[in-house]
């Protein structure tokens, strides 16, 4: 079954199509939920089976091509709504960045974030890529992703830091609005 | 400058490089139970059902008018029959969950019969009722002054119960369904003859002729509300302005091409 029969089945309402859907996507969601939230195995199931009901009961706007990325996108939302709601904070490594604003006439069309990250992540070397999104997708403390990368805590933050220059360069030349 | 946070910027990126083939930890079958029991409403019998799903609904309404930022919204809330709800909306938007406190038992199956309890009242519906003729329940609740209607329907063997009221100018509405012998959701059929048709032959004999308007706010495809136009959908929380829309629009073909006009007043 194509991404596209499975979508115009799941918007047709067919519960074979959401039983698919789980099984294609299971390993994905949880894999993102058990990053974010450590080893506990239950709730990772609890949030991965919430995952796929949102899916569903938004299955009327899901789109071609942006199934995966929906699903990891609730997945982590859940996942860091959990660890909230465990009065356990995000550790990340300097959150923001600060862009340069543009008026609307002077970006170029509005440019799907989506795009704009792939390029910016592509512009990073391998290593710094995996580093970065460890850290700013699953969460990860740059501690935990050096020790896993076997790199040290000085080089990994310097790694960051170029892959958050590397973020900004490419959202201010892009025009990114919000 | 524009203040960017990172990790929600990084909500658009999709995985596909690092983590793809890493071998699941959890029990997919026991997921798919789950969710599919869920989905198809087995999960829950009818009591839970009906209130979990009003409750929802209300909590919904409730937070009409609330910021779309990530506020969380909780409170407690009872109806008519005087069960009492918690419920809580997450900050994603997405998340609703409901619990109901005080189950009060409505429609219950008693040797057989069909027993209708509401505070006074009990009335033995079993012969008064089946999946096509509704026994509707009309009153106002004394403590909200607000208009409320309980239906039921079905059989013995499958039956019934939409609870309606308003809350504050918005209607809002939930049911439950289940076949009393193994306590699953009822089948389609009689969702659809019980619910939709006597639900809304019940609504229109009070309120006349229901146009479903811009600004209707259904949270769910299985409520059918029908706004008085007081919400607008600007009102609604980002977020989930789309599903919202979504499900109104599925509710506005279901009126107009799920009922059988013969059967209205």
């Amino acid at each position: 079954m194509t991404e596209q029969e499975l979508l115009k089945a799941l918007q047709k309402g067919d519960t074979a199509a959401l039983e698919e859907l789980i099984r294609r996507y299971t390993a994905y969601v949880s894999s993102i939920i058990r990053r974010i939230l450590g080893g506990r195995t239950e709730d990772c199931e609890e949030l991965t089976s919430e995952v796929f009901l949102v899916a569903w009961n938004s299955r009327g706007k899901l789109q071609e091509g942006k199934i995966k990325g929906f699903l990891g996108s609730v997945a982590r939302n859940k996942a860091f709504v959990r660890l909230r709601g465990l009065h356990e904070d995000l550790p990340l490594e300097e959150g923001v960045i600060f862009i340069e604003e543009r008026s609307v006439e002077e970006a170029a069309e509005h440019t799907d974030a989506a795009i704009l990250l792939e390029k910016a992540l592509s512009q990073l070397e391998k290593p710094h890529r995996e580093l970065f999104v460890r850290h700013y997708y699953y969460g990860q403390t740059v501690k935990e992703a050096a020790e896993e990368m076997q790199i040290n805590l000085s080089t990994a933050k310097a790694w960051l830091c170029r892959g958050r220059e590397k973020l900004k360069d490419i959202l201010e030349k892009e025009g990114y609005t919000e | 400058m524009t203040e960017i946070k990172i990790s929600q910027l990084m909500d658009n990126y999709t995985d596909n490089e690092f983590f793809i083939d890493e071998e699941s930890e959890v029990n997919m079958d026991k997921i798919k139970e789950n969710v599919i029991e869920n989905v198809s409403g087995k999960k829950t019998k009818i009591k839970p059902a009906a209130k979990i799903m009003i409750a929802v609904a209300a909590a919904a309404a409730l937070a009409v008018g609330a910021t779309a930022a990530a506020a969380v919204i909780s409170g407690q809330l009872s109806d008519a029959s005087g069960s009492i709800y918690n419920y809580e909306v997450h900050e994603d938007g997405y998340n609703i969950s409901a619990t109901a406190g005080n189950q009060a038992d409505i429609l219950t199956l008693e040797d057989g019969r069909l027993i209708f309890r509401l505070g006074d009242n009990t009335t033995d519906v079993t012969d008064l009722i089946d999946n096509q003729t509704p026994y509707i329940y009309a009153y106002t609740n004394a403590d909200t002054g607000r208009k409320s209607y309980i239906v039921l329907g079905g059989t013995p063997e499958e039956y019934c119960m939409v609870d309606f009221s308003y809350l504050d100018g918005i209607g809002w509405s939930g049911y439950g369904c289940m076949d009393s012998i193994d306590g699953n959701a009822v089948s389609a059929d009689v969702e659809e003859d019980v619910v939709r048709i006597s639900f809304r032959k019940s609504y229109v004999r009070e309120n006349g002729e229901v146009h479903p308007v811009e600004g209707g706010w259904p949270y769910h495809s299985h409520f059918i509300v029908f706004s008085d136009g007081q919400v607008t959908s600007t009102d609604v929380p980002d977020n989930w302005r789309d599903e919202c829309m979504d499900a109104w629009l599925l509710n506005a073909m279901l009126s107009v091409d799920m009922i059988d006009p013969a059967l209205l007043p």
